[in-house]
C-alpha cells in the first residue's frame, strides 16, 4: 500500500494547492514580463541600437538639455505646491468634520477622471490668445500659453491631488489620542504636524512625493495642448521624446526616454527603500 | 454665560488648512470645470450637436468607453491575479515584482506609450508573433486596450494589496475547517471581502482609461472611427483650432464619464457596507 | 532628590454641562472641588460621563455651559496646551516613533526648554518611575506597565499642577496593575500633585484616593471621602454601586487610606 504524499496533507487550509500555484505564478510573471519588463527592455534595447556613442549623442544634444531643464523647472513649482496642499488637505480631511467635506473629498478625485488634454483645453480656453485674459496677458508681455508659466500651471494643476490622496489615508489610521497627548503636553498645531504627525506617516510623504514627481516630470497631454511643443523653449522631456520619434529618430527618442524610465525605477526604489 | 457657545475644537490647525485646501479646490477644480461648461454653453443647441454628436464623436465616445471598460476588466483580472501572487506566495524575486509592478504608474505616460508601441508593432520581437496568429494590436483597438490595461494594473493591485495580505486570512481558515474547499473558501469568503478593493481598482483604470492620451497617441496611430478615442479626436480639434468643437466634446466626456464615476462610487460604497466595512469617522 | 518646584492647584468645576445628543447629556450640571494636592477618584459605569469630564477639564473638549477653575484662574474657554496640566490616556498614546527619552523629553521640547535642563529633568524622572536605563528604548520594545510609566513621566516633565488619569491601568493585567497602584500612592505621596483619576475598579479608587465621586448618567450622585460614601451612601445607587464591589467572591475587603 503507498503512502499518500506527506506534503500535500499537510498543507494549510489557507494555502492553495501547489499545482495551482505554480500555475498561478506562471501566469503572473508572463503577464508581467508581457507588460512590464519588455516594454522597459526594448525601450532600453533600442535606445542602445546604434551604439553607445549614438545615446550619449542623443543625450547630450542642446535641446535634449533644455528640455531637461524645463523638466526640472516645472518640479520645483509642482512639488511645493503639491505638498503644502496635500498636507493642508489631509490635516483638513481626515481629521476633522466640517460640513462641506464629502464634497471637498469628491472634488479631490475629480481631476483623476478628466483627461490631461481637457486639462490643457481649459488653459488654452482661459489664457490662450483668443481669451480676453490670454490677450490681456500676451499684450503685457507675459504670456501663459506657449510659455513656461503655463507648463508649470498646467502640470500642477494635473497633478495636485497626488499627495493628497496619499496622505489622507495615512493621517486618517493614526490614533487621536496621540494627537491629543501632544497637544496637552504643550505642542502647538505646527509642532504637532512637524515632530508627530509627519514623522508617524514618512512612507506616505516619501511615497507622495515620489509619485507627484514622476507624474509631473511624465506629464504629457496638458503640457502637449499648452506648450505648443517649440523645441528648445517649450519641450519638457515626455514632448521632446514625442518629437524625436515623430519625426523619425526613433533611437534617439528611445534614448532620451531610456533617462525618463531610469528615473521612474529610480521613484520606485526610493518607494521601496522607506517602506522597510 | 452665554448658554449656547459656539463650537470649539480642541485640535488646532482647521481654519488655515481648510482655506488651503478649499483654494487649491476651487482653483484646480472647480475653475477648470465652469470654464468648460460656461465655453460650451455659448455654443446653440444646434452647433452643440454638429460638434459633439457628429458620426466621427459617437465613434470616439463608442471606441473610448468600449476600451476603457475591457481594460478595467482584464485590468481587474491581471490585478487580482498579481495581487495575489504578491500577497500570498513566497518565491525568489517577490519583493522586486513586487516593486516593479508600479513601474507604468511612474512611467512619463508618453514613454509607457512608446515601449507598447514598439514592443507590438508587426516586426517587433513581441509583435512578430502575434501578427503571425492575425493578431494585430498596434493601430487597432486592441492596443490601445493594451496600454490602458497595463496602466490599470498598478491601480488594482495597490487598491488590493492591503486588503489581501491582511483580512480574509481568519475567516478563510474558518471556511476550511468548516468543509469548504479552497475554491469555495475563495469564492464565497473571500472574493466578497476583497469586492470593493476590486471595484475601486476597475473604478480607478475606467477613469483613468477614459482621459489617457499620451499612452494611446502612439499606439493608436488615430485613424477616424478607427483608432481615435475622445482625448485624441479632442487634441485634433484644438490643433485645428476649433475650440468650441474641442470644448463641446470635452463636455460630452466629462459628463458621461462623471456621471459613470458618481454611480461606480455609489456602488462601491454599498459593496464596503456589505462586506462588513463601516465607514470610518473621525470627530 | 526630586526637586518639587510644581506648586499642586486646586481644581473647581461649576454646573458643567456638555451635550452631545439633544435628549441625553454626557455631562450634566457637574459641580466639585479638589483640594491642592489631594486625589480624588472619578467612579461609576461605563457610559457615567467619567471621561468626558476629564477631557473638559483637559481641554480636549469645551463645555456647553459651566466653568472650571485650576485654583484662582477661569481655565474655561483655555486651550489645552496652555492649562499646563498633565495627561494620561488609557492606551498610553506614547508616540511610537521616538524613544522613551524623546517621548518624556516631548514637553520640554516643544516649550523650548535648554537641552541641559531636558536631559537633567528626563533623567530624574527615568529614575523616579525606575526606568533607568530604558532612556534609548522604542516604545515597541517595552512592556504595558513599563509604556505606562513613560506615559506618567511624559506628563510629569513639565511640572503640571494638575494630573489627569484616565483609567491607567485599563489595558494592563492584574498583577501589573496592582503593582502600579501600589508605586502610584507612594508617588502621590512624594510629589503632592493634585491628581484626578478616572476608575471603574472600586477597590482600586477606595485605595488610592482622598476622596470619590461617583457619577451616573451624567450626574454627580456623591462625593466624599471613601469612608463616608460606604457608611452613608446618599442614594440608592451609590449604595447598590459600591455593595457589588464588597459583595464580589472574589473581593478583598476594600481597603480605606487615611
Amino acid at each position: 500500500m503507498m503512502p499518500t504524499t506527506r506534503a500535500t496533507t499537510r498543507r494549510r487550509p489557507t494555502d492553495d494547492a501547489p499545482v495551482i500555484r505554480a500555475a498561478l505564478l506562471a501566469l503572473a510573471v508572463a503577464i508581467f514580463a508581457l507588460l512590464i519588463a519588455a516594454p522597459a527592455a526594448i525601450v532600453l534595447a533600442g535606445a542602445l541600437h546604434l551604439g553607445i556613442g549614438h545615446y550619449a549623442h542623443a543625450i547630450a544634444d542642446p535641446s535634449t538639455i533644455a528640455a531637461a531643464r524645463l523638466t526640472l523647472v516645472v518640479l520645483a513649482y509642482a512639488i511645493p505646491v503639491n505638498v503644502v496642499f496635500g498636507v493642508a488637505a489631509a490635516w483638513s480631511i481626515a481629521r476633522f468634520d466640517f460640513p462641506g467635506r464629502a464634497a471637498l473629498v469628491v472634488a479631490l478625485d475629480l481631476p483623476l477622471a478628466v483627461s490631461p488634454v481637457i486639462s490643457g483645453l481649459v488653459f488654452v480656453l482661459l489664457f490662450g490668445a483668443r481669451a480676453p485674459l490670454g490677450a490681456w496677458l500676451i499684450a503685457h508681455r507675459t504670456p501663459i500659453v506657449f510659455a513656461t508659466p503655463g507648463i508649470v500651471l498646467a502640470t500642477v494643476f494635473v497633478t495636485f491631488p497626488f499627495v493628497a490622496r496619499e496622505l489622507i489615508p495615512a493621517f486618517a489610521s493614526l490614533e487621536t489620542s496621540v494627537d491629543e497627548a501632544a497637544i496637552v503636553s504643550g505642542a502647538t498645531g505646527w509642532q504637532l504636524l512637524t515632530r508627530i504627525t509627519l514623522p508617524s506617516v514618512r512612507t506616505a510623504v516619501i511615497s507622495g512625493v515620489a509619485l507627484a514627481a514622476a507624474r509631473a516630470a511624465g506629464e504629457f497631454g496638458a503640457v502637449a495642448v499648452v506648450s505648443g511643443s517649440i523645441a528648445g523653449r517649450t519641450n519638457t522631456l515626455p514632448l521632446h521624446i514625442a518629437s524625436l520619434y515623430n519625426a523619425g529618430d526613433s533611437t534617439g527618442a528611445f534614448a532620451v526616454a531610456s533617462l525618463l524610465v531610469a528615473l521612474a525605477l529610480i521613484t520606485l526604489a526610493i518607494r521601496w527603500a522607506s517602506e522597510r | 454665560m452665554t448658554p449656547h457657545r459656539r463650537r470649539r475644537r480642541a485640535l488646532p490647525g482647521l481654519p488655515l488648512t481648510l482655506s488651503i485646501t478649499t483654494t487649491g479646490a476651487l482653483l484646480f477644480v472647480v475653475t477648470p470645470l465652469a470654464t468648460i461648461l460656461a465655453t460650451a454653453t455659448r455654443l446653440s443647441n444646434g452647433s452643440f450637436a454638429a460638434v459633439a454628436l457628429n458620426a466621427r464623436a459617437l465613434a470616439a465616445y463608442r471606441l473610448t468607453f468600449g476600451t476603457a471598460l475591457s481594460a478595467s476588466a482584464l485590468a481587474t483580472l491581471s490585478g487580482l491575479l498579481l495581487a495575489w501572487v504578491i500577497t500570498r506566495y513566497r518565491f525568489p524575486g517577490r519583493r522586486l515584482l513586487d516593486a516593479l509592478i508600479d513601474l507604468p504608474y511612474a512611467l512619463p505616460t508618453a514613454v509607457l506609450g512608446l515601449a507598447l508601441t514598439a514592443a507590438y508593432t508587426t516586426t517587433s520581437l513581441l509583435g512578430a508573433p502575434l501578427a503571425a496568429l492575425g493578431l494585430h494590436v498596434a493601430f487597432t483597438p486592441a492596443g490601445i486596450t493594451l496600454a490602458l490595461t497595463t496602466l490599470g494594473i498598478p491601480l488594482v493591485v495597490r487598491a488590493l494589496t492591503p486588503v489581501l495580505a491582511t483580512r480574509p486570512f481568519d475567516a478563510e481558515e474558518a471556511s476550511a475547517v468548516l468543509g469548504a474547499t479552497r475554491w469555495q473558501t475563495f469564492i464565497r469568503v473571500t472574493l466578497p471581502t476583497i469586492t470593493p478593493a476590486l471595484l475601486t481598482g476597475a473604478a480607478l483604470t475606467f477613469a483613468r482609461g477614459i482621459g489617457e492620451y499620451g499612452s494611446v497617441v502612439f499606439i493608436a496611430g488615430n485613424m477616424p472611427f478607427r483608432t481615435e478615442v475622445a482625448p485624441l479626436l479632442i487634441m485634433t480639434r484644438i490643433e485645428e483650432f476649433d475650440d468650441g468643437a474641442a470644448t463641446a466634446i470635452a463636455t460630452t466626456l466629462l459628463a458621461v464619464s462623471l456621471t459613470l464615476l458618481l454611480v461606480i462610487a455609489r456602488l462601491e460604497r454599498h459593496a464596503a457596507i456589505r462586506a462588513g466595512l463601516s465607514p470610518r469617522t473621525r470627530q | 532628590m526630586t526637586s518639587t518646584s510644581l506648586v499642586p492647584r486646586s481644581v473647581t468645576l461649576h454646573n458643567v454641562t456638555r451635550v452631545f445628543s439633544p435628549t441625553t447629556p454626557a455631562v450634566a450640571g457637574v459641580s466639585l472641588h479638589v483640594d491642592p494636592g489631594a486625589l480624588l477618584a472619578l467612579l461609576g459605569p461605563s457610559g457615567a460621563g467619567k471621561t468626558t469630564l476629564l477631557r473638559l477639564i483637559a481641554g480636549l473638549d469645551y463645555a456647553d455651559a459651566g466653568r472650571i477653575h485650576l485654583g484662582a484662574d477661569d481655565i474655561t474657554d483655555l486651550p489645552a496646551r496652555q492649562r499646563g496640566l498633565g495627561v494620561v490616556f488609557q492606551q498610553y498614546a506614547l508616540f511610537q516613533h521616538l524613544n522613551v527619552f524623546e517621548n518624556i523629553a516631548f514637553p520640554l521640547r516643544v516649550r523650548h526648554r535648554p537641552r541641559a535642563e531636558i536631559a537633567d529633568r528626563v533623567d530624574e524622572l527615568l529614575t523616579l518611575m525606575q526606568l533607568d536605563g530604558f532612556a534609548t528604548r522604542r516604545i515597541a520594545q517595552i512592556s504595558g506597565g513599563q509604556a505606562q510609566r513613560v506615559a506618567l513621566a511624559r506628563a510629569l516633565a513639565p511640572r503640571p499642577s494638575v494630573l489627569l488619569l484616565d483609567e491607567p491601568f485599563g489595558a494592563l493585567d492584574t498583577q501589573v496593575r496592582h503593582e502600579l497602584r501600589r508605586w502610584l500612592a507612594a508617588l502621590h505621596d512624594e510629589l503632592h500633585v493634585t491628581t484626578i483619576l478616572i476608575t471603574h475598579d472600586q477597590e482600586e479608587a477606595f485605595d488610592l484616593a482622598d476622596r470619590v465621586a461617583v457619577l451616573r448618567d451624567g450626574h454627580l450622585e456623591q462625593i466624599g471621602a471613601p469612608a463616608d460614601l460606604l457608611t452613608h451612601p446618599a442614594t440608592p445607587f451609590v449604595e447598590a454601586f459600591l455593595a457589588r464591589a464588597n459583595s464580589h467572591p472574589h473581593a478583598r475587603r476594600i481597603s480605606v487610606r487615611r
